[in-house]
């Protein structure tokens, strides 16, 4: 055909090559013949006019679109056929694909549930308007800062009221603070998350009401009465059944009744990762709901400032911006009665901007560098899970050597072999991460189940994003490479010639293929070390922290948070009223001792600077404080070593009276009985510098938290503190069930006063949950372990087999030749010991090197604990016995004579 | 035919000129004033859809004329349906679409 004068013509040639093969042929003959019959039709080409031939060259490019339509036939063409036979022999060897499919599901799901949970705490920003926009103005360090403290860093209402006076750096900012209030109006305490916020707060974050209004600058005025309650959506649901007439609706806190005024978008938790809140009300109302103003004084430490960066403000700017402003807003916003000692570094403390485009979240801060870890370990898991299917692949490819071979013998390309491979690779991971995903849905809720406490629920936003899909995505395809290409570059770098001639069997066949099997099975055994060795020292830890001595008796312990003020005693009244509840509960048959406490032991803390009488108060030391009742040692049976207990002597108008423990009496008396010597507790926001007599010496007990070493504890006594509120923390011990003493004090108190208020919590479950931590390390990583020596053991079962199968003439002859049973038992179990010493071998160093980096999360033992790593190191030669028996057993029931018949 | 498909307002004037006799692309291209991108792709779907079905010309003409074999195409009873359909829907359209009375175009050599 003239071509070179046809450019049309050309064209469906060059556009042709892109149509698929087995639609070429036709394709171009039909545009050839539409093509050629125009031009036929036409006058001779060579005398056609330009507008005509370029009018034949438009229809031909047109060819172009036609060609592309078809593309998706390309991909039926070799895919489809690849997909179909790819199902076909997963669904031929069903055993096969649920193992591949199930340790893969796991693998994966294990690291995706991890993987979310971190993407909820650390990766997601606040769903508010361009939260990347947002900057929280904190305190540099918390040095000059006394008072009481709800979140630390914190700043108190006065710094906060200046922040929002004097900074010219946003163009919004707000101040938001937590608390808790009691929802009932008696019995047992119905608690709900109150959120305070100032009155630009909602606006500032573009946050928009589902219904209603929220709060403007004019809600926020100090002295303020009933500005309104705004709900969250979870609140409204849970509580009002979304009801839209809820607008209007009066909410009772504390002495006062609130209107509800409008509810917050679903989806909106507060700026706490982790947390949620069921009602939001403007800062100043927190002196109606607490009924004082501690919150608004000075006093308590409790608001976060956040706020959004002007238009052309850098971060850094305005972090240049509030440092230089600091002094002015401290000068300007010191509390009178302000303890003397600490004036100087309230005054000296500095504001700095920090990213807050993710929020603040105690979660994130306890539970990022154990989640990382977890991370790490579950891709270890997956790390063997892949190892265990590239030997299973490898051994099923050995069995289809010889379909290869045919294929390949046909004129089948290398290329072609090996993407059917990987289709099939690839089919298992993408059911595997199927499976993964869902299992991750299930795991990572019941993480966050695992680490709420009914004191302390956890919220987060689960639901899966790009990143997690991506994730998933990501290791599908990563795994799919890593178990899936070995075995297909091995399978076509064979010669098919020779495989053929072979027949199928060979004594010498295989060396090198099964070499990589054995260096496989290797790795896995020194990967399971790793995380079998880790498992066993964090649940030693964790063991050393749950059975640390406390120095107080936590079991039978009840607490019954008690609080009166509905019943509007006059102040005076709040101790001996208190008295009159704790002898009525003395009485309930069972109880073995009551006693107050203003601190929970491991829950909550107050410290204070404290010298002795005649020392200078500049070279005061801090020392941590509690205020408790009569019999409170008796209660917790901490030893009193001596002096006295706190009695009916001790009163507002007696002498003021402390007892300390005995690392107190060694800091500050060098360990001289401290009983009969006057001590000074710095003043406070609330109190000045006031003289304390010891009268009693006890044993050390923990306070803040387990880990801890016993630290000096000054204990005052309940009866004389002025300024209590109206109610308490009494602990019951009781010989009785803890649910039969619940329902027995729930029934006295409604006898003194159905108004009264209680909520309760067992001692011993409050204590086991500030080892939360430590707990899902140990059980996490225990269940990789577990998962991981499995699959080691199946690894390793499988290599064996296999090499028992290729060797069973070898022991016919062997046998023949007079070998014993037991030395044909002894011949395949020392190839599993071998395999094991040599993991163990090979793991050791890398155990040694990655549980240093655990450190900081173990407790009582170092990281190459010996005991640890030598129990991992003998659970690791069991597996290769309990992997090693069966086939070793089957070895010595090879029938000489069946054997050598096969040849 | 089961399934009621949507047909676009030129796939529509494609069925049309397919029942009016025109049955190679290029003449329908011609008819309907639709550019070949457009003409090819909407035949093969109708095609596999199953509104259309295609024949190789005889090839004892093609050869005379020198060229491949041309490929044809027809409205199958469905097509001849769904263009029904369609038409009711556009009523519009039998006022600037052939009708089969007019003539066929010539396929001789001009």
């Amino acid at each position: 055909m003239r071509l070179r004068n046809r450019p049309h013509l050309l064209l469906i040639r060059v556009v042709g090559v892109i149509v698929p093969r087995r639609l070429r042929a036709d394709w171009k003959q039909e545009w050839a013949a539409e093509l050629q019959t125009r031009e036929a039709m036409l006058e001779d080409w060579d005398k056609l006019n330009w507008s005509t031939k370029l009018d034949l060259l438009r229809r031909s490019i047109g060819a172009f679109w036609d060609a592309l339509w078809l593309q998706p036939r390309r991909l039926e063409d070799a895919m489809f056929q690849d997909l179909r036979f790819g199902v076909r022999m997963l669904l031929k060897n069903k055993s096969f694909t649920a193992v591949a499919v199930i340790s893969l599901g796991l693998g994966i799901g294990a690291n995706t549930a991890i993987f979310q949970l971190l993407d909820a705490v650390r990766l997601r920003t606040l769903p508010v308007k361009a939260p990347n926009e947002l900057a929280e103005v904190r305190m540099l360090n918390m040095d000059g800062a006394r008072g009481g403290f709800g979140r630390e860093p914190s700043v108190n209402n006065l710094i906060w009221e200046q922040i929002r006076d004097r900074q010219q750096a946003f163009s919004g900012i707000g101040a938001w603070g937590t608390d808790s209030v009691n929802l009932a109006p008696g019995g047992e305490a119905r608690p709900a998350r109150m959120l305070y916020v100032s009155g630009d707060f909602f606006n500032m974050l573009g946050v928009q009401p589902a219904l209603g209004h929220v709060f403007t600058k004019t809600d926020d005025q100090r002295g303020c009465g009933d500005s309104g309650l705004v709900i969250s959506n979870e609140f409204w649901q849970r509580e009002y059944g979304g009801d839209a007439t809820v607008i209007g609706r009066k909410l009772q806190l504390g002495d006062h009744a609130f209107e509800i005024i409008g509810v917050t978008p679903p989806g909106f938790f507060g700026m706490e990762v982790g947390k949620s809140f069921d009602l939001a009300l403007p800062i100043c109302a927190v002196a109606l709901v607490r009924g004082n103003n501690n919150f608004l004084s000075g006093t308590m430490w409790w608001l976060t400032v956040t706020g959004r960066l002007k238009p052309g403000w850098s971060l850094e700017q305005a972090n240049a911006h509030t440092l230089s402003i600091s002094h002015g807003i401290f000068e300007a916003a010191l509390p009178p009665n302000y303890p003397p000692v600490s004036v100087k570094d309230y005054l000296g403390s500095e504001l700095i901007a920090v990213p807050a485009g993710s929020g603040v979240s105690a979660l994130r801060e306890e539970y990022e560098q154990p989640l990382l870890m977890l991370l790490a370990i579950a891709g270890l898991v997956l790390l063997i899970a892949c190892a265990n299917l590239a030997n299973l692949l490898l051994a099923r490819a050995s069995a289809r050597e010889r379909e290869f071979a045919v294929r390949q013998a046909l004129g089948a390309s290398r290329g072609r072999l090996v993407r059917q491979l990987l289709v099939e690779s690839l089919l298992l991971a993408m059911t595997g991460a199927a499976l993964g995903a869902g299992l991750a849905q299930a795991l990572s809720r019941f993480l966050v189940a695992f680490l709420s406490t009914t004191a302390d629920p956890v919220f987060l936003n689960l639901t899966p994003d790009w990143r997690v899909l991506g994730f998933a995505t990501g290791l599908a395809v990563l795994t799919c490479l890593l178990f899936g290409l070995a075995p297909a570059i091995r399978v076509t770098r064979m010669e098919p010639g020779a495989v053929l001639k072979s027949g199928g069997r060979g004594m010498t066949a295989g060396r090198e293929r099964f070499s990589l099997r054995r260096a496989l099975v290797v790795a896995q055994v020194a990967l399971s070390l790793v995380l079998v060795a880790g498992a066993l020292l964090f649940s030693r830890s964790l063991s050393n922290l749950a059975n640390v001595h406390t120095g107080f008796r936590q079991k039978d312990v009840l607490i019954a948070h008690v609080n009166f003020r509905r019943l509007s005693l006059p102040s005076e009244r709040y101790w001996s009223f208190t008295d009159e509840v704790l002898e009525r509960i003395r009485a309930i048959p069972g109880t073995e001792s009551v006693a107050v406490t203003s601190i929970i032991p491991l829950d909550d803390w107050g410290g204070g600077s404290a010298w002795m009488d005649g020392e200078d108060a500049q070279r005061a030391q801090n020392t941590s404080l509690s205020r408790v009742g009569p019999n409170y040692f008796n209660t917790l049976e901490i030893p009193m070593l001596a002096g006295r207990d706190f009695d009916s002597r001790d009163t507002v108008a007696s002498t003021k009276v402390a007892i300390v423990n005995e690392v107190f009496a060694r800091k500050f008396l060098n360990g001289a009985n401290p009983v009969g010597h006057r001590m000074w507790i710095e003043a406070s926001p609330g109190s000045p510098n006031t003289p304390y007599e010891v009268v009693g010496l006890v044993r050390d007990t923990k306070y803040r938290e387990l880990r801890e070493e016993f630290r000096p504890i000054a204990y005052y006594a309940s009866a004389q503190n002025s300024g209590a509120g109206p109610g308490g923390r009494i602990l019951i011990r009781s010989r009785f069930p803890q649910a039969d003493t619940i329902a027995a004090v729930k029934h006295v108190l409604e006898e003194i006063n159905p108004a009264i208020t209680v909520s309760f919590r067992g001692f011993e479950p409050l204590i086991e949950s500030t080892i939360l931590r430590e707990r899902l390390v140990a059980t996490l990583s225990g269940f990789f372990g577990l998962l991981a020596l499995s699959l080691a053991c199946i690894g390793l079962y499988g290599i064996l087999s296999y090499g028992l199968a290729s060797r069973t003439n070898e022991i016919g002859i062997r046998m023949a030749l007079g070998a014993r049973r037991s030395d044909v038992f002894w011949l395949i179990l020392r190839e599993a010991l071998v395999l094991v010493v040599a993991g163990i071998v090979v793991g050791l160093p890398i155990v040694i090197a990655s549980t240093r980096l655990a450190s900081t999360l173990l407790f009582g033992l170092t990281p190459t604990d010996p005991l640890s790593l030598s129990a991992a190191a003998l659970l690791m030669l069991t597996v290769s016995i309990v992997a090693g028996y069966l086939p070793s057993r089957r070895a010595t029931r090879v029938d000489p004579m069946v054997a050598l018949r096969q040849e | 035919m089961g399934t009621k498909t949507f047909l676009s307002h030129s796939v529509t004037a494609i069925l049309q000129a397919l029942a009016s006799g025109y049955q190679y692309g290029f003449d329908i291209m011609d008819i309907t004033g639709l550019p070949s991108g457009t003409v090819y792709p909407a035949l093969r779907r109708l095609e596999e859809t199953g509104l259309v079905d295609s024949k190789w010309e005889k090839a004892t003409i093609a050869q005379r004329q020198q060229r491949p074999p041309r490929k044809y195409y027809q409205l199958t009873a469905d097509g001849k349906q769904a263009l029904a359909e369609a038409v009711k829907r556009y009523r519009l359209a039998s006022s600037f679409l052939p009708h089969s009375s007019t003539a066929k175009p010539s396929r001789q050599r001009g």
